[in-house]
């Protein structure tokens, strides 16, 4: 018998799983697909006005940093200064937390050094002078000089036939590729003196690790590469590089839809699952929810609002959503902010998702993630952090119930 | 101070259709836009050079009138027009079918008289209903008959620029994004109109011995600039957009108030409309609310009833310059349109001119100059329904175009549905710039050499601008995969600075979000996740402390 089934793999899930296989518990994590985690790009945002000290938050980037780095993907940051990442139009994000490959253009450290910033012609938007031109005006302290563009003519790196960011990593993930561009590189920076080298986000999906450490060593920099604009390159990087860490970690993968629960008064004893093969019955002591928001899956977007699994009832702030029609809950004048994204699950202190009387839906179910209510995710407003941090507490409760 | 002979305000097909009649009649002429060519109603209309069915009741000479000009229309920029085959199913069975089947038939008959020799429309035809279901499959059963008629329909956007561009060509000076904030008599060379430049915020003054004010339904207002006064009766009116075809010939469906409401095939996609209330918000920031988009979701149910399974990617929104009259209907309302000389209400060389439809925007633009043109004993004949507008004055063979660019046939045909013949002096450019073949837009397909010619040749000056050319972003993606390559195309054509490149995004999701927030529900709203992610790394962020 299963000790936990986590439903739903993104970030929520992974890190719940993860932190219950560490108290070696035996879990079963079953996701449909990929939600908003393999769209994000490769970075933790921590959630605003958060004291950065809040212990289950650090526990859980830290076992996200411990987990992400067996699979060989390395995770920078701190939690007393953010990075100062940019993206092609030099525009500035600030998480506390990235992939390597990215945390590397951290440009705090780019003061006294000399960076080549390399153009791939055809590849970007916007020309890299853009990019220079809005890094030394959004951030204090750095020369012109500093930063230099290096370019590289689309015939002279192009074996890929097509232009799309996503399409040319995944080429990358072909080391030979990979090399041949790196030499191209090379070639092009090698006379002069540089501290590191910035690309654009394309160093493979798959074989990130293996072409990122080519890349560098053939080029004989430090090389970083800059945020895409939420392509989902670098997000499927760690939605792909965790599954290999979850199986050596004894977590079974299951690639299913839950689509009902089994229940036994106020116990889930199991939950039906989906697959192309059919319909099975999967049972455990415990669950955890995390099927992230209208993106994920976790919240179907039509009225009536309710969890798409357990039909629990989703609230905006305090206030039950009902069957109210989408537009009631929009302001259509406005852009920003729209609070229908900030709705969700109310969970009591044990993270255990309420029915409409306040009492938990089951005492066995705990749920995690964007699912829950009162955190708009979108935008650049801590979704990771929020997610990591609530995939972590809501193990640590099942770990108290079952202690 | 520039002077002019005539001033036209208002870019919708009204305004520019005046515009362009007056220049080629040899009158120094400026056209003044506050938004964009077709931004107002013109761009929000269902796009129907309809013969005028529905006036043929009440009103012969409507229908006669709007016949004759859907023909002139066809002539002067077919490759701006589809036909539209309609079905106007009849549900039931026994007498009262037939006879309801024989009266609209004799209707339809009626209208043949008119739409066939004027407009190129074909007769109508009676189906029976194993002929329905063969032509849509789709639609709901227990149909007794069904008849056919057909309508043409227009980009009407496009419909608006040409029109404008034909002005310039002919000599007239056009701005849009340029607004008139006053009308000042005094000055002995003229009326003295006042104009904000909306993108520069700067102000100037101009001086016209005539201005027209074709401001739709902005026209009180405009008209309240020199104190005058012009009455109408604004409606409403929205549309749903789906992501992709629906059906491929227009339904005819009764909503629950018993008006005729349609879907029908518009480009890559599906339309259903309309509304029709009366409106007197604000004019500049219309949304479509849910009772309107249900409204329209019920009625085309009864006729099709998977009609909420498909995805409505947005909706569009315009107000109706209907001339007032009190005791009727929104839908009874007269569609004549009016021409009001303010010269009785102090306001000497002041003309407005207000009602009708897209339809008969060419006919109005005529009288409309026949009038400024009498006040300059101009003789000179009215050519605006013989001249062809810019793109139709040659035949394009495209599969000549397709080979010599090496361009998939499709992509040409779209971009000459935009272009017409001017499709050659857009892709010559890629001659030079091979890269400029790129697909900007998926969902149309919009090549980057277009997004530049519309910069370019017609005042394209935002991303919204390049949206009404070229249909870019508005298709499934709601500008998640183009708006921001478009924006770089727009940097680089126009020297953009990257503040002016977010405000630029920044403006055109706003307008994206108005247009879809009524129909965000399944997918869209997932969809929409992501798109607030994307505006989040295009707004960077503020430093924390
Ligand atoms: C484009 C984009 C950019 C982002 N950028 C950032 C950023 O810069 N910084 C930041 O901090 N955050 C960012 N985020 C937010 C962050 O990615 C999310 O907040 C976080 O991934 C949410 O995690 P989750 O586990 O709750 O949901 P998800 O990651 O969405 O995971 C939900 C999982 O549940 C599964 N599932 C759903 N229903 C079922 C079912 N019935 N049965 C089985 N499985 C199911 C899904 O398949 C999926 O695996 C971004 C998100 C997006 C989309
Ligand atoms: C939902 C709907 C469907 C319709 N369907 C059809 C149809 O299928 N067939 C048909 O024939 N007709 C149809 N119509 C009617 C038709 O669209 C209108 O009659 C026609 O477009 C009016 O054009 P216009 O040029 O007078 O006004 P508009 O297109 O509104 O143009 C007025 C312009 O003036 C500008 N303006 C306003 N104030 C100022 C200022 N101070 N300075 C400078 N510029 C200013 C505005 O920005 C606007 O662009 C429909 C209308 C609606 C609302």
């Amino acid at each position: 018998m299963l000790d936990v089934v986590v439903i739903g793999g993104g970030a929520a899930g992974t890190l719940a799983a993860l932190k219950l296989a560490s108290a070696s518990k035996k879990v079963a994590l079953v996701r449909k697909g990929y939600g908003a985690l393999a769209l994000c790009p490769g970075v933790v945002h921590l959630p605003r006005g958060n004291d950065k000290g809040g212990s289950s938050l650090q526990n859980s980037i830290a076992l996200w940093r411990s987990a992400l780095e067996s699979g060989g993907l390395i995770l920078e940051g701190g939690w007393t200064e953010d990075l100062s990442l940019m993206n092609e139009m030099g525009n500035i994000q600030r998480p506390a937390f990235a992939l390597q490959s990215l945390a590397r253009g951290d440009l705090a450290q780019w003061k006294g050094q000399r960076v080549a910033l390399v153009d791939l012609e055809g590849l970007h938007h916007f020309p890299l002078e853009r990019m220079r031109e809005g890094i030394l005006k959004n951030f204090g302290g750095l020369k012109q000089t500093d930063i230099e563009i290096r370019s590289l003519r689309f015939r002279e790196w192009s074996s890929f036939g097509a232009v799309p960011l996503e399409v040319v990593s995944r080429g990358m993930d072909e080391v030979d590729l990979a090399m041949k561009l790196a030499q191209k590189i090379r070639d092009l920076v090698r006379r002069e003196r540089f501290d590191r080298v910035g690309l654009p986000p394309i160093l493979g999906v798959e074989r990130h690790v293996e072409v990122y450490s080519i890349v560098q060593e053939i080029v004989e920099y430090p090389c970083f590469e800059w945020l895409p604009f939420s392509s989902g390159v670098v997000g499927l990087r760690w939605q792909r590089g965790i599954d290999p860490v979850l199986d050596k970690r004894g977590i079974e993968r299951m690639e299913a839809k839950v689509v009902q629960p089994v229940s036994h008064k106020q116990r889930l004893s199991g939950v039906y699952v989906e697959t192309s093969q059919g319909r099975s019955v999967l049972e455990a002591q415990n669950f955890i929810l995390a099927t992230g928001k209208f993106l994920g899956g976790g919240i179907p977007s039509s009225p009536p609002w309710k969890e798409s699994i357990f039909g629990a009832p989703i609230y905006l702030g305090k206030e039950l959503m009902g069957s109210r029609s989408a537009y009631s809950y929009l302001n259509p004048l406005a852009l920003q902010p729209q609070p229908i994204f900030a709705c969700g699950l109310r969970v009591d202190e044990r993270m255990r998702p309420l029915n409409e009387e306040g009492s938990p839906l089951f005492e066995n179910l705990h749920a995690a993630g964007s699912l829950l209510a009162e955190h708009d995710d979108t935008g650049s407003t801590g979704g990771m952090g929020c997610a990591l941090a609530s995939g972590y507490l809501a193990a640590e409760e099942i770990l108290g119930g079952l202690a | 101070m520039n002077c002019y002979d005539v001033i036209v305000i208002g870019g919708g097909v009204n305004g520019t259709g005046t515009a362009r009649d007056c220049a080629t009649r040899g009158l120094k002429t400026l056209l003044v836009e506050k938004n964009d060519f077709g931004s107002g109603t013109s761009g929000a209309s269902t796009s129907m050079i309809h013969g005028g069915l529905r006036y043929l009741r009440t009103d012969v000479k409507t229908t006669k009138t709007s016949c004759l000009d859907s023909g002139y229309t066809q002539k002067i920029a077919p490759h701006l027009l589809w036909r539209i085959p309609f079905l106007m199913p009849v549900f039931g069975s026994g007498l009262q079918a037939k006879i309801y089947t024989e009266l609209v038939e004799t209707y339809l008959e009626a209208y043949d008289h008119f739409s066939v020799p004027l407009k190129n429309g074909r007769s109508h035809t009676r189906l029976d209903p194993n002929e329905v279901y063969r032509l849509e499959p789709g639609l709901a059963g227990g149909i007794h008959a069904a008849l056919t008629f057909d309508e043409w329909g227009i980009y009407a956007h496009r419909l608006c620029a040409v029109n404008a561009l034909s002005a310039v060509e002919n000599g007239a000076e056009a701005l849009n994004h340029t607004e008139v904030m006053g009308l000042e008599w005094g000055s002995a060379e003229g009326i003295t109109v006042k104009l904000k430049d909306r993108l520069q915020n700067t102000t100037s003054k101009v001086l016209a011995k005539v201005v027209v004010n074709a401001t739709g339904p902005w026209s009180p207002q405009v008209a309240a600039l020199a104190k005058a006064e012009v009455k109408l009766r604004p409606g409403k009116g929205i549309h749903l957009v789906s992501d992709r075809r629906v059906s491929n010939i227009a339904i005819v469906a009764t909503a629950v108030d018993g008006r005729q409401i349609f879907v029908l095939p518009f480009g890559n996609c599906s339309m259903i409309g309309t509304t029709d209330d009366d409106y007197y918000g604000d004019l500049d920031l219309l949304v479509a609310h849910e009772d309107e988009v249900e409204y329209l979701l019920q009625g085309i149910e009864k006729v099709f009833p998977t009609i909420r399974q498909y995805r409505w990617t947005h909706t569009t929104v315009g107000v109706r310059p209907t001339l007032f009259e009190w005791g009727k209907n929104e839908d009874d309302l007269y569609r004549e349109h009016a021409i009001f000389d303010h010269s009785s209400e102090g306001a000497p060389g002041l003309f407005s001119i207000a009602g009708g439809k897209l339809a008969s925007y060419r006919w109005m633009s005529e009288e409309m100059a026949d009038v400024v043109a009498k006040k300059f004993e101009n003789k000179n004949r009215c050519r605006t329904h013989i001249d062809p507008l810019p793109g139709a004055e040659a035949e394009v063979d495209l599969n000549v175009v397709s080979r010599k660019y090496q361009l998939p046939l499709f992509t040409v045909l779209k971009l000459y549905h935009r272009h017409g013949c001017r499709i050659e002096e857009i892709l010559k450019e890629t001659e030079s710039h091979p890269s400029w073949k790129r697909v900007v837009c998926v969902c149309e397909p919009v090549l980057e050499a277009e997004v530049r010619y519309v910069i370019r040749k017609e005042w394209a000056r935002n991303l919204s601008d390049i949206a009404r050319r070229t249909r870019l972003g508005l298709g499934s993606c709601q500008g998640i995969d183009c708006a921001v390559p478009a924006a770089a195309i727009l940097a680089d054509e126009l020297s953009l600075t990257a503040r002016e490149i977010g405000a630029a995004l920044q403006a055109f999701f706003e307008e994206r979000w108005r247009s879809k927030a009524p129909v965000l529900r399944g997918r869209e709203l997932a969809q929409e996740e992501i798109t607030r992610h994307l505006l989040g790394q295009l707004e960077g962020e503020l430093q924390r402390c």
